[in-house]
């Protein structure tokens, strides 16, 4: 059996007295998508937030790629290897779309400030390969980045259009997994099936490993080869979308109060 | 239907007398004011036109003109009402700025009759009887009144009236008009440069004033300039666009060429004490473009950046002087220069280590404290053995280069040209870096650049170490134009006046950062001349540049978007806050510049 890609062992996050993350033992193979679901306040982004390195755990480990990552810095842990989405999107909304992507790159490219100051071939090099390949990037969305747009500020796209660039950024820092956090909030229903084909296409395409928060239950039952459900900072039910759909615990914690108004 | 339409129509007149009578008032207040601080009467021993107009009568004139101008501006709302044909309104366009102009007439006049009855002088030393010459034009107070208030009106409308004008010839009426302005405030400044490009200045200059065909030539020459300029450099920059690389390189080569050459002469041109102050501007760009990579670029606000001009000054003046209270050291200039850098570098990281955990507000507290730390330890006793207290270090050497002695201001602005050059290009070309693309991202979002693999421990250093070593810069030049340092000379009043300057020029832009030193250190040395008003110029100045044009008067394109956007918001809020009211929502100047 190979060693999972991302391993997390019972993880502990409090704030004060409450128990954010409680005791969760969780991992992804490489090539899974897996979705993380939950009633609001379950410990969802606290548990991406503690994997990003943007909150330290009490306790607990958390391994990727065979490493601990527990107690890196959040550069550090894209540099590993994780690229996050937010829920709120958080852009940078007065660089251009392009630079957005470009910015991205950071810790995959080298340049200091030398090399920029004096136009050292290297840094002119690395600076049209950085470039070349936000526009790569940028093109893997099809029709919704053209060139055009790439000198637009970021700020001034549509909602839905800053929630993929937040994706093709995060893709720009070239991770082995990807954490999308809730990225259909806000979507309609058109364009949360482009976003379901699009995490489909990160993996099959580029080979990404994708974790994703999603309340949206078609995106979760159309990506997602395996789902876990979170309550009250505990994973209450692992497995499939069918086995954790009809599991008791999640039906009541989560789905029973969907399946009032769904019927 | 009609019955709307004229109750419409009578809220639109409503609205325009209300715009014009509050402009109106606070015209006249501004006239009395000035009045009464006695800038009208000390300004009135200059002539603008000689032995037409004294600068005070001409303060006065441009109070009303603009004033009218102001209350003249077509509302946005009313644009939208019920006649956009645009004639009924250029009616109300000059009646609205004859009633401001005749209210600020009549103010003063008001002020006039009052002070010709009760004797002001012992509260208000500047209420002479010369002043109220002035202001009644010569005349019994009585008629001077009556004139008052006709001249407010007929200047208020003449400048509403520029309104009217299409836009294209807008610019170059004021563009003359400022000129002319401009020509007669530093006449003497003007004539000495015009003579040294042996250009005759007889003909427009009599003494210190203009003469009537110096006003015509000037105003005629800049305007038509101005027209000339607005009209064809669209035309010239396509046209260039248009040309082959080859040729287009050789058209910015010989640009380029110029603008050295045009550096290289300017000193000649501007004699002893203008190259003087154009040295002093010199030092500020330097600091200017430091505090900029810090602020602009990485988002630190810094209120300790004169902490670094110390260290520079101090630094050189430690190395290279002979009576060094620590013992002469003696470097060469240029020896020191290169150590000096590195070590203000050093300290910039020294200082940033402590506050790399702060954000905004408490990072601008806690600098403006390590500024203040900085000077009080080069006065203290405890250092005088190295910085010599409240004595300074004296006699620092000039710097010389293979026989040649940078002596004086004529020479000394070669380096310091040269060294602004540098740090330009330097900054500019780490703008558009990976290294300044992260600055930018840490400055929008410090948690969120964090998660790009931005180390923001490492960038916040390497922003404070840049500008630490650009600002150092500064006081290098500093010492050896001056040749003496002193404690006193590093105070907070520095730090402001850097961090002034480049918000004034446009947060994030070189260019921005030489207009506003060339505003905030060039015009008030510039205007020596009026040395008691000097401060109320140097804040009326700040205050009408921000609220005109809050971007900066050279704003980045990132910078413009930014304030454009939180003005937008501030808008939106501001009409939601008219309709709960119920009130309208005065349209305020800064709207239209946003």
């Amino acid at each position: 059996m190979p060693v999972p890609l991302l391993e997390i062992k019972a993880l502990h996050k409090h704030f004060g007295g409450v128990a954010a993350v409680d005791g969760v033992d969780f991992h992804v193979d490489a090539g899974e998508i897996v979705s993380v679901i939950g009633p609001n306040g379950a410990g969802k982004t606290t548990l991406f937030n503690v994997v990003s390195g943007f909150n330290h755990p009490d306790s607990g480990e958390i391994s990727f790629d065979g490493q601990r990552i527990d107690g890196l810095k959040p550069n550090q842990v894209t540099s590993v290897g994780i690229a996050r989405t937010f829920q709120a999107v958080r852009l940078f909304p007065n660089m251009t779309v392009i630079e957005n992507v470009m910015v991205g790159q950071h810790p995959r490219t080298r340049a200091g400030m030398l090399g920029a100051v004096l136009g050292l071939p290297g840094a002119r090099r690395e600076e049209r390969a950085i470039t070349q390949k936000a526009r790569e990037i940028l093109g893997f969305f099809g029709d919704r980045f053209p060139q055009e747009i790439e000198d637009e500020y970021a700020g001034s796209l549509s909602y839905a259009d800053r929630r993929r660039l937040e994706v093709a950024r995060a893709m720009a820092t070239d991770p082995k997994l990807l954490l999308l956090d809730e990225p259909t909030a806000g979507m309609n229903p058109a364009e949360t099936e482009g976003l379901t084909k699009l995490v489909g296409r990160l993996r099959d395409d580029i080979g990404l490993t994708i974790i994703v928060i999603e309340h949206d239950m078609r995106l979760v039952k159309g990506v997602s080869d395996r789902v876990a459900a979170l309550d009250y900072g505990k994973k209450i039910a692992e497995g499939t979308y069918g086995e954790v759909a009809s599991d008791q615990h999640v039906i009541e914690a989560y789905l029973g109060t969907r399946q009032e108004h769904a019927s | 239907m009609a019955g709307a339409l004229r109750l419409q129509g009578q809220r639109f007149a409503d609205a325009v007398t209300r715009r014009a009578m509050q402009w109106g008032s606070i015209g006249g207040a501004t006239a009395v004011y000035l009045a009464l601080v006695g800038l009208i009467q000390r300004f009135q021993t200059r002539d603008v036109i000689s032995g037409v107009i004294g600068l005070g009568s001409t303060l006065l004139l441009i109070v009303a003109v603009s004033f009218g101008y102001t209350a003249g501006k077509p509302d946005p709302e009313a644009s939208a009402g019920p006649d956009s044909s645009g004639g009924p309104q250029a009616g109300g366009v000059v009646t609205a700025g004859a009633v401001a102009g005749a209210i600020t007439g009549a103010i003063t006049a008001i002020f006039l009759l009052f002070a010709s009855v009760v004797r002001l002088q012992s509260v208000f030393i500047s209420v002479s009887d010369a002043l109220l010459d002035t202001l009644a034009f010569g005349r019994p107070p009585l008629l001077g009144a009556v004139l008052l208030v006709l001249t407010g009106a007929l200047l208020g409308a003449f400048g509403a009236s520029a309104h009217l004008l299409p836009r294209r010839f807008r610019g170059p009426l004021f563009g003359g008009l400022a000129a002319v302005l401009v020509f007669a405030l530093f006449s003497s400044l003007l004539r000495q440069i015009l003579f040294s490009l042996y250009i005759p200045t007889d003909l427009i200059y009599s003494g210190d004033a203009l003469t009537i065909a110096g006003l015509v030539i000037v105003f005629a020459l800049t305007a038509a300039g101005a027209y000339l300029w607005k009209e064809k450099r669209q035309v010239a920059g396509r046209r260039i666009e248009a040309l082959p690389d080859q040729r287009r390189r050789l058209v910015r080569l010989v640009a380029l060429f110029l603008v050295v050459a045009l550096l290289l002469y300017l000193p000649q041109i501007l004699g002893i004490f203008l190259s003087e102050i154009v040295g002093t501007i010199g030092l500020f760009v330097l600091m200017g473009i430091g505090l900029n990579i810090v602020v602009g670029y990485a988002g630190l606000l810094d209120l300790g950046y004169v902490a670094f001009f110390a260290i520079g000054a101090y630094s050189t003046a430690i190395l290279t002087s002979p009576s060094a209270p620590a013992g002469a050291i003696g470097m060469n200039f240029w020896v020191a220069l290169p150590l000096v850098v590195l070590f203000a570098a050093f300290c910039g990281v020294l200082i940033g280590a402590p506050v790399l955990r702060l954000r905004g507000d408490y990072l601008a507290i806690v600098t403006l404290g390590f500024g203040e730390i900085i000077r009080i330890l080069v006065i203290s006793n405890a250092f005088a053995w190295l910085t010599g207290g409240a004595q300074g270090i004296l006699s620092i050497p000039d710097p010389t280069l293979g026989g040649f002695v940078f002596d004086d201001s004529q020479t000394i602005y070669y380096p310091i040209v040269i060294a602004c050059l540098v740090v330009a290009f330097v900054s500019a070309r780490l703008e558009n870096s990976r290294v300044g693309r992260a600055w930018n991202a840490m400055r929008e979002d410090e948690s969120v650049a964090e998660a790009m693999g931005i180390s923001i421990i490492r960038y916040k250093l390497l922003a404070f170490a840049m500008g630490a070593a650009v600002g150092s810069l500064g006081g290098i030049f500093f010492a050896v134009k001056i040749g003496s340092i002193f404690a006193n000379s590093f105070s907070l009043l520095i730090s402001i006046q850097i961090l002034a300057l480049v918000v004034l020029g446009g947060m994030g832009s070189i260019r921005g950062v030489v207009v506003g030193a060339a505003v905030l250190v060039g015009l008030p040395e510039l205007l020596r001349e009026f040395a008691e008003y000097r401060l109320l110029f140097y804040g009326a100045t700040l205050v009408a540049i921000m609220l005109l044009k809050p971007q900066g008067l050279l704003p980045s394109e990132r910078r413009k978007r930014e304030l454009a956007s939180e003005q937008e918001e501030g808008d939106q809020y501001e009409e939601r806050a008219g309709q709960e009211s119920g009130a309208p929502v005065l349209a305020g100047g800064p709207k239209e510049a946003g």
